[in-house]
């Protein structure tokens, strides 16, 4: 048989994008390579090592010499909920997160005939892509400086004549907030990792592309029919999620599973009926069902609310949102949580890592560690227009906003430093690891993220949607999230192992199997993630002996709710984190032995983590 | 015997398979549901994705006698 | 004209649209055997958060398009009412589309003669997608007597317009 394409269901070819010398080049990926990463989180990191491995420490997130990738996967635009994958050297991490966000330009530009954008350089003026089909053009984009993202769809719908798809950053991208999202149709955020800001260092506010071609031929189109049918079936079998999205879950994983941040995570269970899903859509939303590209399962709302004159529009809004900028800030008035919600959006802000910090902030300040001569107004907990100034601050850098835009970490260490304290004094009420603040599913309980090391062990630290759990051959490890991030595809329209790797092998032809994915692929992607993030730097250097950890309040009793006094066993974890570092052929400190990065293909890792040893003092 | 396989968080809290020696005819959708609130877990059925062995949705008259096996996937719930 | 008692009409009701465009896919699917949205005979447009609007040819009782042909390539099917594009005719001149009140017959890079909605020969791929994915936004009804139909065929934008205005009321 002779193939029509490099593989199936994917291009083989990137835009490779210099924004500093506004050359553009095709960059071409063969088919082994996807074979070995999959594409999405996975490939973002082959190539990340491959351009910038050698000199990986000393790469300023933030500078010029950061590569930015925008990578779609084999299921992107195949399987039913779409993502993109965006990725780059962590200005929060200093490793390398996947981050993934629901966007119609994931199919648009495999529809230019492309399987992702790799962007590197920096422009001197504002900038933003535009690909049409097979043409790049980087556009002048100093008229769209400095807007929101309501405003900039807006300005690029009048520009181009129609709605395209886009990726972008409002001010606080451009601002360098490390808490930065790259945006997406208008709710949409790719938030962890901190990428807007690195999309802003670029001066890059937007990535525009309008492909009209078909998306590539897949290998079976029998198989992937029959497939592509039983998933959207058994999509639409989720009656209630579809009705009403995870705006639920701002009702059931407080009050049920106990697991919701709540002012700053003093506690994990409320008990508002306010915060109930079915009183939201009632008072609150205007258009239900809302989806994203080729999705049957419609997880998104329009809420609006209009706050003091002022109409705001938000999805749901969505669990994360709602629990980070509602009870995690002691907002329990739900029309406020939609505002604030709405505001994250407009400014580009990541509302899980905007509202860590902020959350992180106001704690600090009732404590009396911040005072209101360092603010120069008072933070109290649900105290609105406060928050809305804090946000704002922070995303225009504004005096305390200055620190605080670093994210949770950096701030903390930043504000011991400026009261001449030690650290840990203050990081004890940082909720994150690793640089990333903790998603809105909290471990204490053991009812939602039963995992002890969840976050502890995750290459992506903080990241909910990418969890580290035992056995590491099932589901349950994180090279589960590795692979749906890989394959680019949404976790919520996602279903059994066994069909999800079916339906990657029709779409491409390849015969990947559940045992090869749990013991080499998965592990591939996440050996080369974790030498990267524990080589980290310029200015963050992870020690697994001491960050490969729970943030110290889950070590707190839950002092309210039906898990009352539940907490992470110290000693769970150490032992759990040994077994789960062996399971993936890494050693008793989580680095990855010599022998794994050679059985998993990674040869010039071999002399890498030789290195991580030594300098810890443990080779 | 009727089996049912669990999946991710719900692996490891209750256990990856449960079998049962069932005599009449349950609902599969309230065995399940009764089974979770006897482990004292806090979800509804409504969160679970339960499915026959080749990932098609069970019904919601299915009984165990209408099947020998399922699968019980915790839905991912929260953004 | 004649209109025959069989002619089916494709219904949509835009508030029950999630903006998801499998309809877009199915169509394709179907005329191209290849997911190819720019292809779609179907387009789904969405300017605002939460007001997407589907647009499809929606068989005009005086069919402007097909009087407005010079190659005679677009016929009326008497079966379902549907417009029909002969490949071999067309030669892309676009009178089609300049004579459409909604602008609707596609012209995309690949193909080499207009796309207008063939209504599946009376069993539409997108309205059989939107019923599998649980929206319902699009039914097939026996086609409405009288000419109000035609006000379906307006510019998209104008649609976008009017129903944000419905949906964010502002």
């Amino acid at each position: 048989m002779i193939r029509m394409v490099h593989v199936f269901g994917l291009w083989g070819r990137l835009l490779d994008i210099d924004l500093s010398s506004g050359k553009v080049a095709e960059m071409r990926i063969n088919p082994m390579t996807y074979r070995m990463f999959i594409g999405g989180r996975g490939l973002a990191a082959y190539i990340l090592w491959r351009e910038l491995g050698r000199k990986w420490r000393d790469v300023d997130p933030l500078g010029p010499e950061n590569i930015l990738t925008v990578l779609t996967g084999p299921l992107t635009g195949y399987y039913p909920g779409i993502k993109i994958s965006v990725s780059g050297k962590s200005p929060q991490s200093g490793g390398v997160v996947g981050s993934t966000v629901s966007s119609h330009i994931a199919y648009a530009i495999k529809a230019c005939g492309y399987d992702g954008l790799v962007i590197r350089g920096a422009s001197r003026d504002p900038v933003y892509i535009y690909v049409k089909d097979g043409d790049v053009e980087v556009r002048d984009a100093s008229k769209l400086w400095g807007l929101g993202g309501m405003d900039l769809i807006k300005a690029l719908r009048s520009e181009l004549g129609k709605d395209t798809p886009s990726l972008y950053i409002g001010p606080a991208g451009e601002n360098l907030v490390r808490t930065a999202a790259v945006m997406a149709r208008w709710f949409h955020a790719a938030g962890y990792g901190g990428y807007g800001a690195v999309m802003g260092s670029k001066k890059l506010k937007a990535i525009v592309v309008d492909g009209s071609g078909p998306l590539p031929p897949v290998a079976s189109m029998d198989e992937f029919t029959k497939l592509r049918c039983s998933v959207i079936d058994n999509v639409v079998g989720r009656a209630t999620f579809r009705k009403w999205g995870t705006t639920s879950a701002i009702w059931g994983v407080g009050h049920d599973t106990s697991s919701e941040p709540i002012r700053n995570w003093q506690e994990e269970w409320h008990n508002r009926e306010e915060f109930n899903h079915v009183l939201i859509e009632w008072r609150y939303w205007v258009k239900n069902p809302w989806a994203d590209w080729g999705c049957p399962l419609a997880c998104m709302k329009v809420s609006k609310v209009r706050i003091g004159g002022v109409t705001y529009l938000s999805d749901g809004p969505d669990y994360e949102m709602g629990a980070y900028l509602g009870s995690n800030l002691g907002v329990f008035e739900v029309d406020k949580m939609i505002a604030l919600s709405a505001m994250a959006d407009d400014l580009g802000l990541c509302g899980i890592q905007t509202g860590n910090v902020m959350g992180f902030a106001v704690e600090l300040y009732e404590r009396g560690v911040l005072t209101r001569e360092d603010v120069g107004y008072e933070l109290r907990w649900g105290d609105f227009e406060g928050l809305k100034r804090l946000m704002e601050d922070i995303t225009y850098r504004r005096g305390i906003g200055r620190v605080l835009a670093e994210g949770t970490y950096r701030a903390a260490v930043a504000i011991a430093r400026m009261k001449g304290v030690d650290p840990s004094e203050v990081l004890k009420y940082a909720v994150q690891v690793k640089g990333i603040g903790i998603g809105a599913h909290g471990i204490r309980s053991r009812k939602d993220y039963p995992q002890p090391i969840a976050y502890a062990a995750s290459v992506q630290g903080g990241d909910h949607t990418s969890v580290a759990g035992l056995p590491a051959n099932s589901e349950e490890s994180e090279s589960w999230s590795a692979f749906l991030d890989s394959a680019v595809v949404c976790s919520f329209t996602s279903v059994d192992e066994d069909t999800m790797i079916k339906y990657v092998n029709a779409v491409t032809g390849w015969t990947l199997t559940k045992e090869e994915l749990y013991s080499v692929v998965g592990p591939r992607i996440l050996t080369l993630q974790r030498v990267m993030l524990l080589l980290g730097g310029p200015d963050v250097r992870w020690d697994p002996r001491l960050h490969d950890e729970n943030p110290p309040r889950f070590y707190e009793p839950l002092p309210s709710g039906p898990y009352t006094g539940g907490f992470v066993p110290r000693e769970e974890v150490r032992k759990n984190l040994e077994e789960y570092y062996k399971q993936l052929g890494w050693d008793e400190y989580g680095i990855p032995t010599e022998e794994t990065v050679r059985k998993l293909g990674l040869y010039d890792l071999a002399d890498v983590v030789k290195d991580i040893r030594k300098e810890l003092g443990v080779s | 015997m009727f089996c049912l396989h669990f999946y991710g968080n719900l692996a490891h809290s209750i256990g990856r398979t449960i079998c049962l020696d069932t005599e009449k005819c349950v609902n599969i959708y309230l065995l399940v549901e009764e089974l979770l609130r006897s482990k004292n877990e806090p979800i509804s059925v409504d969160e679970l994705l339960i499915t026959t062995a080749d990932g098609k949705q069970v019904a919601h008259e299915s009984t165990t006698c209408d099947l020998s096996e399922v699968r019980v996937m915790r839905l991912v719930r929260g953004g | 004209m004649a209109t025959s008692q069989g002619q089916i009409w494709i219904l949509v009701d835009y508030s029950l649209c999630s903006g998801c465009r499998l309809c877009e896919i199915a169509c394709s699917l179907k005329h191209e055997g290849l997911i190819w949205p720019a292809a779609s005979r179907i387009t789904v447009h969405e300017d605002y958060p939460g007001c997407p609007v589907p647009q499809y040819c929606v068989q005009c009782h005086d069919y402007p398009c097909v009087s407005a042909c010079p190659t005679k390539a677009l016929k009326v099917d008497q079966n379902t009412g549907a417009v029909l594009v002969d490949p071999s005719l067309c030669t892309l001149c676009l009178s089609c589309v300049q004579a459409c009140p909604g602008k609707i017959p596609k012209v995309v890079k690949g193909k080499q003669y207009v796309l207008i909605c063939d209504l599946c020969s009376g069993d539409p791929a997108c309205v059989k997608e939107c019923a599998r994915a649980g929206y319902n936004a699009l039914r097939v009804v026996r086609k409405p007597r009288g000419t109000s139909i035609k006000h379906y065929a307006r510019p998209p934008e104008m649609v976008v317009r009017e129903v944000c205005g419905r949906v964010l009321g502002d």
